[in-house]
């Protein structure tokens, strides 16, 4: 007979109701003490963050937040690609591919809007001012690399302020119709949303005060400590910015004196002939001349869709091609034309039926999709003494010296006599050199020159002053903030 | 439920001998079914006044020993109606008492599965519909809430992929939040699932874990009175899913299988090689025109570009390889039975679907176990276990990617060879990229293993208050794999491996007491109880490159890895809650809810919040005063509610903190950055919902219905307050902003014939709805580009096109005042820009209306469906059109509309080689011209059942055995241009549904 526990009469029954009469009471109590209260009842802590105050005490906390200052210059806005593109595509350096997938198509028109961009670099700036804030009062970081780490905030804040004025505000001597606006200046971390006031832009000659004060100031913190190593801000490198804003602000002396110190503070020197082809190609190294260049280890590429190599290679993007101007002034015995290949001589790729001449200064040498990029290097020092010497009447023939050292190493013959245009000589120089790192904007734009634009593209001559000169700043700010004044034209 | 009253009666058979008395008299007879006269066995005989009833046997019959006396005698039978009768019972004697009851149709004494309780049909105060099980579970979907499509007023149910087993989007009542979630909570088993973490390479559904073979009921939460219980996690609706349980009884067995081919809807028309290249030479010739040089040169200079020529131009169909026609295959097992004190009900099931893109399938193994077991009077215990693991394959799509098979087929490049002459894969596309090659080669996979599991105990304390003591657990492992082969185009030159594997623990208990009483026709039922969710999740992934072959693919063949990572993060949930209701003379209705919820995912200063909702009922039709319609009128019921709800889905984990996120890495080395600005008073979207209802029966059930207005305020929406970027950060959450939904929701149903060979009952329902922006932030009346104040959420705002200029073929479009132009302004501001609001991608009415007809021994069942009112914008047609001659890819048919010369009045621009030409707009996508009406009337399942004849299946031993067949998205009406007018916003290459036939057979022994 099977044993039924509700049957009263069989010998097995036992009344457990008390039993469970109690239990819910039990069960209740157990709960309370497990949950112990609603205080605690809902706390979490995340896993892969802690509160800022945690972050901004520990030495740790500021070590990490300085590598993200410069993980930010590895963005696809900023080193990552467009900064080292734009320039060249707005300018008279490129053409699009004819199947595009879509990037760079309004760039080569210049249509208005389409500037190099980069407001967002003020993220990165937030953080700068976040690191220089608390390395000087964080406990138990060593004072030589307190030190550096402020020599090294201050010379990145430098060129984040100069990349924004190089975009969207006139150089000092080159302000059309006196708009003498430069950009917002922050130099505080913004910690709480009252900080997140409106601001209004800050006059040209501010934003250069506050760019030459920070470069001073890195490099007398970097003349102390420095890492020595391109792959982060060093004294030559603060040197060379400053002798680019110097050269950005015309003040030749300054940019002659400050470059000389960049190429002999630095350990980097000017490549060879045999040297030009491949020196963009080192997997772990930087690039012999490299003064300063943002590294990407093999697992930090930005992949096909940002990746500078693929807008500029097959067979990645492909988008993005050299025009035939600057083709036209890269001699056979120049050995840079060897950084511009035909693409059906690469054996990959041979589907395109008429073939392509290539930008390949960036070939995936670190990994797939992945180059580290130049940003400051010896060759743009010697222009820029070059230029600033040619402007100092009297130093024409070591300008020329600067010009003729760095042809030589470039299989180009030297000048014997000085050029009729010998400015005209030293700024089509650095097209070639510096070509589809960012420059050629730039350089059109600080020497108030019209852009005539790739035959190919069948456009206008783009007149220096026009809208497009300075690039629109992003019109939600404009709309949100009531005190940022547009650039002239949008 | 039936179930209750069944124990009750078990219990009381079996339980309280002591209640028989010397001086009995017996009752019995059997219980048919009016309509087929056939038995019903497990029918409910119960005697109120004694406390006493019985059920009965396999053949209807039932006996049961009663003292002398008169009594009302209630038979109650799931989908009958109740029948009272008055006997009278002698001593010693037997009274015979035959039954044939009528089929309940509305179900008024159905018991409705409420959150945390359950509440007889016509005790309903609040917004609840309600499917049942068997209605859809031989339907060909993968997971529940597909099921939900077309059968529940207010429920919007789009399946957003194609893909077997992939996500389905619903959506209850409208939209109520912007930035944060509007899908409802899903509870399963009194387990609320979470949908945290799922597949980045297949789409894929936590619900699909769950049979839905093994759907007892669904239930949907509607209004506030229905759904405030569940407080801060409500306001976008709560579906109650609950599984089959055990039945007393002998063991019953049902075995079904079916087996299917599953078929492309539709394909889009593309222009073939030959007419392509002509295309392209057209295009050429107008570019070389525009520049002054000769059409021919033009010509010329295309066939060189392309290396192709008239003569030479072939065909290769695309589509035709990266789409095929698939089988689906299902074997489901069950077994339900029990004895007085121990019932149970398990299952194992076996499903197997190709899509119908390449190397796309869904593979689900499940068993499930459900087990209830009175170890007394006082105390049950149950537990309910589903274990499932699934596998998918899947492929690119929602996005215009080159592997794609939703887009590839129809942008490569029709000249292109698929494969070369030694039939490889042939890697020399126009854009060196096979994407056959990459879907067959590659692989996107994901192996979903699942867990749902819950155990309880439930005490009896005193008479009408129990207490239930509730653990759940939601497990769920997602191993994502994405493997490129060496050999394929996609991918490193070595091929490369992604791997993640995504663990979610998703705990919840509650402690929950349930008291009914039931007075002289005065019914209170009052809930109390505590509730604690913890969810887990976590996150590891790794990547390789640089395999030796594509038959190695593990990552321990990986040369070089090249990413390791992790990811964790949790959040709690705790609420206290409360429910009375109070029935006076079961004729005035009235309920209150109240819950007390906290998250931690709310700022510190606003933590708990209290939400509550009212309702009265007046069950109009037992008024005396309606004594005029007894003959005819049923049920007459009014009910309206009042509420509040909230919805947190919006708010991730540690939003209202301040945080140092990780910021990347540089050099190797790890990085750390603010994150935002913190919120301490960030807290849950708010909605205040106002709900109307008749529910009314008349004839006997033969024609019923339901019509409800509601509308649903919410207010602290989660918005971006916009800050200057140039402070470091862009944006700060915070509650501000609101939006309205409101709509009218009707539900007819009636049983059209009713003869005794053949029955037809249809049910219909139709919703219509509209949304409205009330708020947006402090002193803003408009949000991005689309989103103002006193328009629609899902509001379109759009260049209108005007065609292309018959003298020119260049694209025209009206500016604000109605005149032509080519060069519409897009200032962004409202005074100024030539876009208008064009229409909203919201349905203004939806619904479903099914029908099931009996002739004899066959039934067939159909479902129509149907969306009206709403516009998408056709991204996909778009992609093909602006610029597709500078991209040189594939064209689509629409392209022959082109202008093609003076005079020609068309939409379609003309041909041209480049992406633009002087004077024409660029990028006109963006305009009306892409802007189609989805409305929709789809014949979405057809089945037809023939049921072998009782005394044929037992004779071979069988208690019942049928076989069907079956159709899903039979035929759809549309103007919809695409292939699948159910799209979402946008059809940015969609994995579109797919036509379904399958036939199957089904035994209960």
């Amino acid at each position: 007979m099977s044993f039924n526990p509700t049957d009263v009469d069989h010998p097995l029954y036992y009344d457990r109701s008390m039993t469970f009469r109690t239990l819910p009471a039990l069960m209740l109590a157990t709960l309370l003490v497990l949950l112990t209260g609603c205080d605690g009842l809902l706390d979490t802590e995340p896993q892969q963050s802690v509160d800022t105050t945690v972050g901004t005490s520990s030495p740790e906390g500021i070590r990490a937040l300085y590598h993200s200052t410069y993980n930010r210059l590895t963005g696809s806005s900023y080193y990552g690609q467009r900064l080292m593109m734009a320039g060249d595509v707005l300018a008279d350096n490129a053409v699009g591919h004819p199947t595009t997938s879509g990037r760079y198509v309004s760039e080569p028109q210049n249509q208005l809007g389409t500037g190099v961009g980069g407001w967002g670099r003020y993220t990165q700036i937030n953080e700068i001012n976040y690191a220089l804030k608390y390395a000087s009062t964080v406990d138990g970081m060593p004072d030589a690399e307190r030190t550096r780490i402020q020599g090294e905030m201050h010379f990145l804040r430098a060129l984040a302020y100069h990349d924004l004025m190089k975009v969207y505000a006139y150089e000092p001597n080159q302000i059309v119709d006196g708009f003498d606006l430069g950009v917002i200046i922050r130099t505080e971390p913004t910690e709480t949303v009252d900080q997140a006031d409106f601001r209004p832009r800050a006059t040209v000659q501010d934003v250069y005060d506050l760019i030459e004060a920070d470069l001073l100031e890195a490099i007398s913190l970097l003349s102390q400590e420095d890492r020595g190593n391109p792959f982060f801000g060093t004294l030559a490198a603060a040197e060379a910015l400053l002798a680019r804003v110097y050269l950005y602000a015309e003040n030749w002396s300054g940019a002659e004196t400050y470059a000389t110190r960049a190429m002999d503070n630095s350990s980097a020197r000017l490549a060879t002939p045999d040297e030009v082809a491949t020196m963009f190609n080192n997997a772990s190294d930087p690039t012999v001349e490299s003064i300063f260049e943002v590294r990407f280890r093999q697992t930090e590429g930005l992949g096909v869709n940002n990746s500078i190599s693929s807008l500029l290679t097959p067979p990645g993007h492909y988008d993005v091609l050299p025009s035939a101007e600057l083709l036209a002034i890269i001699a056979e015995e120049d050995t840079r034309s060897a950084l511009y290949p035909f693409d059906e001589d690469l054996e990959e790729y041979e589907s395109d039926a008429t073939g392509h001449t290539m930008v390949n200064k960036f070939n995936q040498s670190v990994a797939t999709y992945t180059d580290n990029i130049p940003v400051l290097r010896y060759a743009e020092m010697l222009l820029t003494r070059a230029e600033a010497r040619a402007e100092q009447p009297g130093s024409e023939a070591d300008a020329l010296a600067d010009l003729n050292l760095l042809r030589e190493n470039r299989g180009l013959e030297a000048f014997d006599a000085m050029p009729a245009d010998l400015i005209g000589e030293i700024l089509e120089e650095r097209r070639r050199e510096l070509a589809f790192e960012g420059h050629r904007w730039h350089d059109m734009k600080r020497r108030g020159m019209d852009i005539e634009k790739p035959a190919e593209l069948n456009l206008p001559t783009l007149e220096y002053g026009v809208p497009q000169t300075l690039a629109r700043i992003p019109t939600g700010e404009v709309s949100l903030n009531a005190d940022l004044v547009q650039n002239p034209g949008y | 439920m039936r179930l209750r009253s069944l124990l009750l009666t078990f219990m009381m058979a079996f339980g309280l001998p002591a209640l028989v008395f010397a001086q009995d008299g017996m009752l019995e007879g059997t219980i048919t079914g009016a309509d087929t006269g056939e038995p019903l066995p497990g029918a409910t005989v119960f005697v109120s006044a004694l406390q006493s009833g019985t059920s009965t046997n396999i053949d209807g019959e039932y006996s049961l020993e009663l003292a002398a006396g008169e009594y009302d005698v209630r038979f109650t039978y799931v989908g009958f109606q109740t029948r009272i009768e008055r006997v009278t019972i002698s001593a010693g004697e037997t009274t015979t008492l035959d039954v044939a009851m009528q089929l309940d149709l509305v179900g008024l004494d159905d018991v409705i599965v409420t959150g945390y309780g359950e509440v007889p049909k016509r005790n309903i105060t609040g917004s609840i519909a309600s499917i049942r099980g068997r209605d859809v579970n031989r339907l060909d979907v993968q997971s529940v809430d597909q099921a939900m499509q077309g059968r529940l007023p207010g429920v919007r149910v789009t399946n957003t992929s194609g893909q077997p087993g992939g996500g389905v989007h619903v959506r209850i009542r409208g939209l109520g939040s912007i930035s944060g979630g509007n899908a409802p909570l899903y509870v399963v088993d009194g387990v609320p699932i979470s949908f945290t973490d799922q597949s980045s390479q297949a789409s894929s559904n936590p619900l699909a874990g769950i049979n839905p073979r093994d759907i007892e009921s669904i239930e949907v939460l509607k209004d506030a009175a229905a759904a405030s219980i569940y407080g801060a996690q409500a306001s976008n609706g709560v579906v109650l899913v609950t599984t089959k349980r055990g039945v007393e009884g002998p063991t019953r067995f049902t075995v079904s299988s079916s087996v299917g081919r599953v078929g492309e809807i539709d394909r889009h028309d593309i222009i073939e090689g030959p007419e392509w290249l002509d295309l392209q030479m057209e295009a050429y010739a107008w570019w070389y025109e525009f520049n002054g040089l000769t059409r021919e040169a033009g010509e010329a200079r295309a066939m060189s570009d392309l290396g192709l020529t008239p003569e030479t131009v072939e065909h290769h169909d695309w589509q035709d390889a990266l789409m095929r026609t698939g089988v689906n295959r299902r074997v489901d097992l069950s077994a339900r039975g029990g004895t007085s004190s121990t019932r149970f009900f398990v299952s194992g099931g076996y499903n197997f679907e190709e899509g119908t893109g390449i190397n796309t399938d869904f593979e689900r193994l499940n068993l499930r176990s459900n087990i209830e077991h009175d170890a007394s009077d006082f105390l049950t215990l149950e537990t309910n276990i589903n274990l499932s693991t699934s596998r998918a394959t899947g492929a690119l799509s929602n996005g215009f990617f080159l592997g794609s098979p939703f887009y590839a087929g129809q942008r490569n490049r029709p000249t292109d060879p698929i494969f070369n002459e030694d039939g490889s894969f042939n890697q020399r596309t126009f854009n060196n990229y096979n994407a056959v090659e990459v879907n067959v080669l590659d692989d996107r996979e994901n192996r979903i293993n699942q867990m749902l599991l819950n155990a309880g105990v439930r005490l009896n304390l005193i008479d009408g208050l129990t207490f239930r003591s509730f653990y759940g657990l939601d497990y769920r492992n997602t191993r994502d794999l994405n493997y490129s082969s060496p050999e394929s185009t996609a991918g490193p030159p070595g091929g490369s491996l992604f791997q993640a594997d995504r663990q979610v623990t998703n705990f919840t208990t509650n402690q929950v007491f349930n008291y009914n009483a039931d007075v002289a026709g005065n019914a209170f039922r009052g809930i109390a109880g505590f509730e604690y969710r913890h969810e887990d999740r976590w996150t590891t992934s790794m990547s390789g490159e640089g395999f030796p072959s594509g038959l190695f693919r593990t990552m321990q063949n990986a040369a070089e890895p090249t990413g390791v990572t992790g990811f964790g993060s949790e959040y709690k949930t705790a609420g206290f809650f409360g429910q009375a209701q109070y029935d006076f003379l079961d004729r005035y209705l009235f309920s209150a809810t109240a819950r007390y919820d906290g998250s931690s995912r709310f700022g510190a200063d606003r933590r708990w919040g209290l939400f509550g909702s009212g309702a009265i009922a007046w069950v109009m039709s037992d008024e005396s005063f309606m004594d005029f319609s007894n003959n005819w009128l049923d049920d007459l019921k009014l009910r309206a509610s009042f509420g509040t709800t909230g919805n947190q889905s919006g708010i991730s984990n540690f939003a209202p903190r301040t945080l140092f996120v990780s910021g990347g890495t540089y050099d190797g080395q790890p990085a750390l950055r603010p994150g935002g600005l913190g919120n301490n008073v960030l807290t849950w979207e708010s909605a205040q919902t106002l709900n109307l209802g008749i529910d009314w029966s008349i004839l006997r059930g033969r024609v019923y219905g339901v019509a409800e207005v509601y509308r649903r305020d919410t207010d602290r929406l989660l918005l971006g307050r916009d800050l200057p970027s140039d402070s470091g950060f862009g944006s700060l959450t915070e509650n501000v902003g609101g939006v309205r939904n409101e709509g009218i929701e009707l539900e007819l149903g009636a049983v059209l014939v009713n003869t005794n060979t053949v029955r037809w009952t249809s049910d219909f329902n139709i919703t219509w709805l509209r949304n409205e922006v009330l708020a947006l932030a402090d002193g803003e009346d408009r949000l991005g580009t689309s989103i103002v104040v006193g328009r629609s959420l899902s509001s379109y705002y759009l260049r209108r096109y005007a065609g292309a200029n018959p003298a020119t073929g260049m694209p025209m479009f009206y500016d604000r005042n109605g005149n032509i132009t080519y060069t519409p302004s897009l200032t962004g501001d409202l005074e100024t820009d030539d876009r208008e609001f064009v229409g909203t991608a919201l349905p203004s009415s939806l619904g479903g209306w099914n029908n099931r007809v009996t002739v004899g021994n066959f039934t067939l069942d159909a479902l129509v469906q149907f969306n009206f009112g709403q516009l998408t914008y056709d991204s996909f047609q778009g992609s093909f059109t602006d610029g597709a001659f500078f991209r040189q890819g594939g064209l689509i048919a629409d392209t022959r509309n082109r202008w093609t010369e003076p005079g020609q009045i068309t939409r379609v621009e003309r041909a041209y080689r480049n992406s633009s030409y002087p004077g024409r707009t660029s990028g006109f996508t963006g305009s009306t011209r892409f802007l189609q009406d989805a409305s929709y009337v789809r014949l979405k399942n057809v089945q037809l059942t023939y049921a072998l004849p009782v005394n044929l299946t037992q004779r071979i031993g069988f208690q019942g055995a049928a076989v069907y067949v079956q159709g899903t998205n039979l035929l759809t009406l549309t103007n919809y241009p695409g292939i699948d007018p159910e799209v979402l916003g946008s059809n940015n290459a969609i994995y579109p549904q797919s036509r379904i036939f399958t036939t199957g057979i089904e035994l209960n022994f």
